[in-house]
């Protein structure tokens, strides 16, 4: 009765207040410019809303005759209305196999029950660029481009990305000591072959892709995308995070981030973010945006930036902040960011994020229409950009803790679920995907706390992480299980996927010693230990290693200082595989290199001399050290791992398949990443494309049954099946 | 063809009806709550309206050293200002954020998700409610800023919406009864005006016609029966601010003429009103001013919103 009352009240003040305004005059009417314009604002959106809605509906019929007169073949032969695609990046046959058993997975232990539960075949190398891409365009990496997260420069040497090329707009209007941009950034997406869901969207089928990796720039396509890994932060680098602290030490560089030493001044701390390179201006350098911040207690303060105060306490991030940096002539550039205040006293300790493209007002084409990412910031609240949004590299410096790390790997995950259900309940008809990194991350991080016989491993099983890698797949069960509730009708196949496996990293091979060791490589004198190949006498080097994935020859007439006759390479190549395949650990007595593979004669397509000459496909427990990956010679061979990044799986491709679980039955006895697009546009009755190197699977209709007119699969089974990673 | 006209009128029509029905209606429950929200409103005027006029003679006592259109123009933008700031205060900011975001959002998956009926359908559902939660969250806002404003708007009203008589210029006076024939009423015009015409009887009121005489502030003396009651009258040819109507304790005319005093309760007399003519201007005559004001303020508010970081 009481809570009646109070409203009728309210209710009869808020009939008087709009009588008041009724009553007045002209002159009266108008009571300040924040409701006029709310209330202007909100008659513009009533508007637009009925606009659209009307055209929606009026148009709706040419749409949809348009759409079926250029799907209607697709149509008729469609076997689905709506296909869903879970990727868990990373998730292992073995450890999920395990957690079934013990029953920690229900959700996967029906979908197996009910369908299909299988390892799925990967790519050499086993990397996520790699298999993504194959994923996404069915075809081998000879096809798309993408061998490594690197490759190297031809004429320097210097490690370059392998998936984007970013470089500044092509025209400039030189105006004094201003350079006016004429056009946009030349931003090229280095990987080729088209993805499946164009193919799909040529035949009216729409598509909600949600951070699969290797997408950025985001193409145009009939459909949505959120770009994903390979996308930048505001500086061009793949994430580089800052640390402020007033500790002795100087100013420090990491991998991956920066340090930089500030100074207290009673309770202020003034420093600056360090954002893009301002193109505007000759010889301005990277763009600043000054920060202070206002140290309130032991375990709070206060930071201002760009006039805007945001509240900080010690071991809790901020909300995504809003940064905003000048580069002149009103021209600014939005990022986001996020701080974490470690500590006030006895020094002073901040974290922030590397400063991600702002999806609100995304400075680099990261979704296509280029609206959607502002919907989604929009629809759920700012987001992460950055392809590898979880700061592994912080924690490897340990200056980001377990936990710090573990919330950014979280909080990207739900932001990516809200995203993900959000599409599921858009597109009822059509292709969804999302991928999920976390599960990626976490592994990499927290292997320690599993491999007791880990280098990193320093007596942990007391640790409360020592459970993380068991929630994280107890967490991706109640995902599945969500997504289960979601498409639990005739009409939608699930498929849940992992790209690769995951594996122990406990030694680090560096090939370029061994090269050395074996007369392939010289270094110049004082040359070891140098980074990106500094050290090495190009004029005496016939083989060096950079990146994760394997090594390169040095080519005449390829590289810039190559000596190896191009005659010779084949022979050469041939000669390395041998040598390499089983060589052996002594110290540790185990195999460390599987096999060595020869990148002319497992790919296959017109990209495959972009390649590494040769993929490396390390046993378990083993991969290239972190030292070699980035072109810096050692004097030992073999290194024990004791960073936290501690799980891989750069290994050899037979030893770390993914998974497949599918709520259908599918009949194939070694599926492949690869085949999964071909699958997804045979059971929406789209031809595959012949550049395809993936084959359809054969997927059962609801009854269990297959069918046995070509299309499912089943004519492309045995030619699958002969076509495995060898 | 005839059909089509037919259908047009008949379509016109309905929607005319359906007005003067929506104004009715509104008008007969504002006189439902009138009888409440009277005594309140009346009374807080009351308190006010002094307030308001001493403000207003400070603001428009520093303007005076400008020309009137400079006078609107730097007062609207100090407005626009100062509701700026009341707006930010008086608002959940984060709220309106959030609503507008849901416009927003809605708004753009029409676009994304057009070929989607069920999508377009619920996207403008939810659009609604997101236009619902915005309105309601100024609410607040609105309520607050409310009854300054319209002081501040009424202080403005009294300058620029009429002009004080010249020097020789004529004007009626009215005087405004229920029985008007049963009353003895006389007019001493004293200083600054003199009277040519009157008393006229009208249906309800008096009339005088009065023609001034010299630049000032005057008191016009009425002799209702044995009652005498005041009225201001305003001679000049600058910005001063003037009270066209003297009336009882009624919240809208109070408003709109804070000038002076009520008229006491048992007062045979309901108002006294002076028509004072129209100020002449495309900038800050009568009616012109507000549109000034509005642009002005306006503009104003949303250059000025991103600096002092008020969302609305």
């Amino acid at each position: 009765m009481v809570g009646r009352r109070r409203w009728s009240a309210l209710g009869v003040v808020l009939l008087a207040c709009l009588f008041l305004l009724a009553e007045a005059t002209t002159a009266q009417a108008y009571i300040g410019p924040g409701a006029g314009f709310a209330v202007g604002s909100s008659l513009v959106a009533f508007f637009l809303a009925f606009l659209s809605g009307a055209a929606a509906i009026f148009l709706w019929p040419t749409r949809w005759l348009f759409r079926y007169l250029r799907g209607r073949h697709a149509m008729a032969r469609a076997r689905t209305k709506r296909f869903v695609i879970l990727g868990l990046d990373g998730m292992e046959p073995t450890l999920a196999e395990k957690y079934m058993a013990e029953g920690k997975m229900p959700n996967l232990s029906k979908l197996k029950n009910k369908g299909t539960f299988t390892r799925l075949g990967t790519t050499a190398p086993p990397l996520s660029p790699v298999a993504w891409s194959s994923f996404l365009t069915g075809c081998n990496p000879g096809k798309h481009n993408i061998f490594d997260f690197l490759t190297r420069n031809v004429h320097s040497y210097l490690p370059e990305l392998s998936s984007v090329s970013i470089n500044g707009p092509r025209r400039v209007l030189k105006l004094g000591k201003y350079s006016i941009p004429l056009g946009k950034s030349d931003i090229r997406l280095m990987r080729k072959g088209k993805p499946f869901w164009n193919t799909l969207g040529e035949h009216g089928i729409f598509g909600n892709i949600i951070r699969v990796p290797i997408t950025f720039p985001a193409e145009p396509f009939r459909g949505v995308l959120l770009s994903a890994m390979c996308v930048p932060d505001l500086r061009g680098s793949q994430g580089t995070f800052s640390f402020y602290s007033t500790g002795s030490s100087t100013d420090e560089e990491h991998i991956g981030g920066e340090q930089i030493r500030v100074k207290r001044e009673g309770n202020m701390v003034r420093s600056y973010l360090v954002g893009p390179d301002n193109g505007l201006k000759e010889g301005a350098g990277a763009m600043q945006c000054p920060f202070e911040v206002e140290i309130t207690g032991k375990d709070s303060a206060i930071l201002t930036v760009n006039g805007e105060r945001v509240e900080l306490k010690c071991g809790k991030y901020s909300p995504w902040v809003v940064v905003k940096f000048k580069a002149g002539l009103g021209i600014k550039v939005d990022g986001i960011c996020e701080f974490l205040l470690q500590a006030t006293e006895p020094e002073f300790r901040l974290y922030v994020t590397p400063i991600q493209i702002d999806p609100a007002k995304p400075a680099m084409p990261i979704s296509h229409p280029s609206v959607f990412s502002n919907y989604l910031a929009k629809n759920q609240g700012r987001y992460a950009t950055l392809g590898l949004a979880e700061d592994t590299w912080g924690l490897n410096a340990v200056l980001l803790g377990d936990d710090d790390f573990l919330h950014q790997c979280l909080e990207a995950d739900d932001e990516r679920e809200k995203m993900f259900f959000d599409a599921l309940d858009k597109v009822r008809s059509g292709l969804n995907v999302c991928v999920f990194d976390g599960m990626d991350r976490i592994q990499h991080m927290f292997w320690r706390y599993i491999d007791e016989s880990h280098p990193a491993y320093k007596g942990q099983a007391e640790s409360q992480h020592r459970n993380a890698i068991e929630e994280l797949y107890k967490r991706a069960d109640e995902l599945v299980g969500k997504t289960m509730k979601t498409c639990d009708d005739d009409n939608t196949v699930l498929m849940v996927i992992s790209d690769h496996g995951f594996n122990s990293f406990r030694r680090g091979v560096d090939l370029n010693v061994w090269l050395e060791q074996n007369g392939y490589l010289t270094l110049k004198p004082g040359g070891r230990n140098q980074k990106y190949l500094a050290g090495v006498d190009w004029s005496k080097t016939k083989v060096f290693c950079l990146g994760l994935a394997g090594i390169w020859l040095n080519v005449k007439g390829r590289e810039s200082q190559g000596i190896v006759e191009p005659e010779d390479a084949a022979a050469l190549r041939s000669e390395l595989c041998e040598k390499l395949t089983g060589l052996r650990d002594d110290e540790k007595d185990e195999l460390a290199i599987s096999r060595a593979f020869d990148a002319q004669k497992i790919y296959a397509g017109p990209y495959k001399t972009e390649s590494p000459d040769l993929i490396i496909g390390y046993n378990r427990g083993y991969r290239v050290s972190w030292e070699a990956a980035i072109g810096q010679p050692t004097d030992k061979l073999f290194h024990d791992n004791d960073k936290a990044w501690s799980g891989d799986h750069c290994i050899d491709p037979k030893l770390i398949p993914g998974v497949l679980y599918c709520n259908r039955k599918i009949d194939a006895k070694h599926p492949r990443l690869m085949d999964l697009g071909p699958t997804v546009l045979d059971m929406f009755g789209v031809d595959v494309p012949g550049h395809m190197d993936g084959k359809p699977l054969a997927v059962a209709d609801l009854d269990g049954t297959f069918p046995t007119n070509g299309h499912g699969g089943r004519a492309a089974k045995q030619e699958q099946e002969a076509v495995v990673v060898s | 063809m005839e059909t089509l006209g037919d259908i047009l009128v008949g379509g016109a029509n309905w929607l005319w009806w359906l007005y003067e029905a929506v104004i009715s209606l509104a008008l007969a429950a504002f006189g439902v709550i009138d009888v409440v929200l009277n005594p309140v409103l009346s009374t807080v005027l009351r308190v006010l309206n002094p307030i308001g006029n001493v403000l207003g003679d400070v603001v428009y006592g520093v303007v005076s050293v400008l020309s009137p259109a400079w006078g609107l123009v730097i007062i609207s933008a100090i407005t626009g200002v100062v509701m700026l700031f009341m707006f930010k205060y008086t608002s959940n900011q984060q709220a309106i954020v959030a609503a507008k975001d849901t416009i927003k959002a809605n708004l753009l998956a029409l676009k994304l998700y057009k070929d989607e009926l069920r999508v377009t359908f619920l996207s403008q559902w939810r659009l609604m409610l997101g236009i619902a939660r915005l309105q309601w969250h100024m609410f607040k806002p609105v309520v607050i800023v409310l009854l300054p404003m319209l002081v501040g708007l009424s202080q403005m009203g009294i300058r620029y919406q009429w002009r004080a008589l010249h020097a020789g210029e004529q004007a009626y006076v009215h005087v405004y009864m229920d029985e008007p024939l049963s009353h003895e009423v006389a007019l001493e015009a004293g200083a600054g005006a003199e009277v040519e015409v009157g008393a006229m009887a009208g249906a309800g009121d008096y009339a005088w016609r009065i023609r001034a005489t010299e630049p000032g502030v005057y008191t016009l003396k009425f002799l209702v029966d044995t009652e005498t009651i005041d009225k201001e009258l305003v001679v000049g040819d600058g910005l001063e601010r003037v009270s066209v109507e003297r009336a009882g304790a009624h919240w809208v005319t109070q408003l709109f003429h804070p000038v002076e005093a009520l008229l006491p309760s048992r007062s045979a007399v309901s108002r006294i009103e002076i028509k004072y003519p129209d100020r002449e201007s495309w900038i800050y005559g009568s009616d012109y001013w507000v549109l000034t004001f509005f642009v002005i303020s306006m503009l104003v508010a949303l250059v000025l919103a991103p600096v002092f970081k008020v969302k609305f």
